[in-house]
């Protein structure tokens, strides 16, 4: 029987920030137009795939504070933003999506009788990007790795990652992340590398090309005096 | 003495890019243009074929 996944465990980042508290839904869409080329004399139309497309929706409750909802994502509208959506529980090897979004839509809608509601449509641009979860988001207090993540077999076309940093303390910490890559699972090569981090709300989106080997982890490393970073890293295999 | 006898020539590398690997059982971690000692040897041939390390001379 298939391992079905209950819509609770999802969760959203964007642009440094967890919205998963402030959502009740959300839709990662894909579409594939196509071109006609039906001619004379046939019986059945033709075609030819076109270009994919894919977009974003979400809905959630309105919270107006600092860092809330509203403040993280009215003041973006119409401007490309980073999204990590993970459809399953947070964990090393889940699956998600990575995409580079425009806001396209940020409504704030009230009724009698019930809770301030917002609702945010985003077109993707570049396409959606199939990842696995490379840290869950969670605070790292030292330097270290994550668990590696096997897909079988090497892949020849790069990779896209996607860094969110929700949370920094300590005193002018800095923290430095890479995805690297094995062959073997014993020998790690960097393979992509973010900028330094020193404060929350840090996001990226960093691509490589050429070949992925079959392992992948995350790398980071923490400096600075007490240094506390929550982050969470996704990569796609392009 | 015979050439069976003889002990190989060890190898050094220089990593082309940062490597993280087990040696002696202790973590190493080599920035990329340093010299790399240790290498696990089932990495090596990988390592070398992609342009990630080369031989020292």
């Amino acid at each position: 029987m298939p391992s079905f996944t209950h819509g609770k465990e999802a969760s959203v980042l964007t642009n440094g920030y967890d919205m998963s508290a402030y959502l009740s839904s959300v839709t990662v869409a894909g579409e594939a137009e196509v071109a006609e080329v039906t001619t004379l004399g046939a019986d059945d139309k033709a075609y030819i795939p076109g270009l994919r497309d894919a977009t974003l929706s979400t809905e959630g409750f309105y919270a107006g504070g600092t860092g809330d909802i509203d403040e993280v994502l009215a003041a973006r509208l119409g401007t490309q933003t980073v999204w990590t959506v993970v459809m399953q529980a947070d964990a090393v090897g889940a699956l998600a999506y990575g995409a580079r979004v425009i806001d396209t839509s940020y409504e704030v809608g009230a009724e009698l009788g019930g809770a301030v509601a917002v609702t945010i449509e985003g077109q993707m641009t570049g396409g959606r990007e199939a990842a696995r979860v490379l840290h869950a988001l969670g605070s790292e207090t030292a330097t270290g790795t994550g668990a590696s993540v096997d897909n079988s077999a090497s892949t020849a076309n790069g990779l896209s990652a996607y860094l969110h940093v929700t949370a920094a303390s300590g005193t002018t910490p800095t923290l430095d992340v890479k995805v690297q890559h094995s062959a073997d699972d014993a020998t790690w090569a960097d393979l992509a590398t973010f900028a330094q981090v020193t404060s929350a709300n840090g996001y990226e989106r960093i691509a490589v090309t050429g070949t992925v080997n079959r392992y992948i982890r995350a790398q980071f490393t923490l400096g600075g005096t007490s240094p506390d970073f929550t982050f969470h890293l996704a990569a796609a295999r392009l | 003495m015979d050439d069976k006898d003889k002990k190989p020539a060890k190898r050094t590398f220089v990593a082309l890019v940062g490597l993280d690997y087990m040696a002696g059982g202790k973590p190493v971690r080599v920035e990329a243009g340093k010299k790399a000692d240790g290498i696990p040897a089932r990495s090596i041939p990988w390592l070398i074929e992609q342009g990630l390390i080369k031989e020292a001379k």
